[in-house]
């Protein structure tokens, strides 16, 4: 594909519908056919930037500003863009608790949007559904408020996994993580079975002697645990959740 | 399978599902058994109440705690506490005995022959006598 289609047009040089056309396509579709390509509009129509929520006291919503991330969607076709922080008006929610959702809102002859909420998800035409919150029927609940164009988070599988094996006091176990790196993230679980099935804890300090000690470190090759010396202490685990001088240890770690 | 470390004193150190994330330190050995790891982790099991790898804690004067072995296959195994061997007699693999609690200390249980049975995993327990007021 050739992009852009059109040309420059020399003063008195009369413009050809074919020329027009070709702008036309150049500006709607980036050159492209039809059939090939949504128009620059319906491609950015639910187009969002920068966009978050925040708890406002008292019982209000508030879009964040900042100068360098300046919140930004598209609503029924129009670009628009905060220039400061948008903040939910008082005294929106009323009645019996309920989930309520939040919308910005497009007004003509502005280029920013506000804010208004509802018990009912459906957008009308100048609106765009950008999260909810919980109204506990006196308050907005803070952890609650959800902004639907926040990414969710979840923690990546382990770079490293030792499966489980058997472990006892006075000794040192080194695994190989093969990172290359330091780990970012070690964590080391006990469990009872060698299989895992009963309750994983987290081995934080174990015991050694009278002194309670952690026992993990780590360089860009080995993980390192060293138990309790002392097999009369909970020289494996020990913890409100279950201490031990045997047991199941588990690696994960995280590049 | 499963990999079984041994310490350089051919004591079992540890084992596990695989080994190719474990170097060898100076003296250390290893052997392959045909057992799986959770079959092998059956070999010696020591559990109180059917908790194994749960530190005990009891009370001086509570009632004796009773200790169960597992050793499948067997018909007595021994068991060193606080480095006293004793045999258990087992039948259909199981036996126990009893720690007395007529003074406060600990109790160190585990295989006697750490050559065969390994200590790491379920073949260890700690058993606390502690002063009522603790």
């Amino acid at each position: 594909m050739t992009y852009p289609l059109s040309t420059e047009v020399t003063a008195g040089q009369p413009t050809a519908c074919d020329h027009y056309n070709k702008l036309r396509r150049d500006a709607l579709r980036l050159g492209n056919a039809d059939a090939d390509s949504l128009t620059l509009a319906g491609f950015l129509n639910r187009h969002f930037e920068h966009m978050n929520l925040q708890y406002l006291a008292t019982n209000r919503l508030r879009v964040p500003y900042a100068i360098n991330q300046p919140p930004t969607l598209m609503i029924n076709g129009c670009l628009l863009q905060a220039t400061a922080n948008v903040d939910l008006p008082s005294n929106q929610f009323t009645g019996v608790a309920a989930t309520w959702y939040i919308f910005a809102v497009r007004s003509a002859g502005s280029t920013t949007f506000t804010l208004a909420v509802n018990t009912a998800a459906a957008e009308a035409t100048d609106q765009r559904l950008i999260g909810e919150c919980y109204w506990d029927g006196s308050n907005v609940v803070t952890l609650s408020i959800k902004c639907y164009f926040q990414p969710v988070l979840s923690l990546s599988n382990a770079d490293y996994d030792s499966g489980w094996f058997a472990a006892t006091y006075a000794a040192t176990y080194t695994k190989a993580h093969a990172m290359g790196a330091f780990p970012r993230l070690v964590v080391l679980y006990h469990a009872t079975d060698a299989v895992g099935t009963s309750e994983w804890v987290p081995v934080q300090v174990v015991q050694n002697g009278n002194e309670v000690r952690p026992i993990i470190g780590w360089d860009s090759t080995y993980i390192y645990i060293t138990t309790g010396q002392n097999g009369a202490y909970s020289a494996t685990l020990y913890s409100m959740r279950r201490s031990s001088v045997s047991g199941y240890y588990r690696l994960l770690a995280w590049r | 399978m499963t990999y079984i470390l041994y310490n350089p004193d051919h004591s079992i150190k540890t084992f596990m599902d695989y080994m190719s994330d474990v170097p060898l330190q100076q003296g250390e050995s290893f052997t392959l058994s045909p057992l799986s790891f959770e079959e092998y982790s059956q070999q010696f099991v020591l559990s109180h109440n059917t908790n194994p790898c749960d530190t005990v804690i009891v009370h001086v004067g509570d009632p004796a705690v009773l200790i169960d072995v597992s050793a499948p296959g067997q018909i007595e195994v021994g068991v060193s506490v606080n480095g006293q061997a004793q045999i258990v007699t087992l039948i259909d693999g199981r036996g126990s005995f009893l720690l007395p609690t007529d003074q406060k200390g600990r109790f160190i249980i585990q295989p006697a022959d750490r050559q065969h049975f390994c200590a790491a995993g379920s073949g260890s327990l700690l058993v606390v006598i502690e002063n009522a007021e603790n």
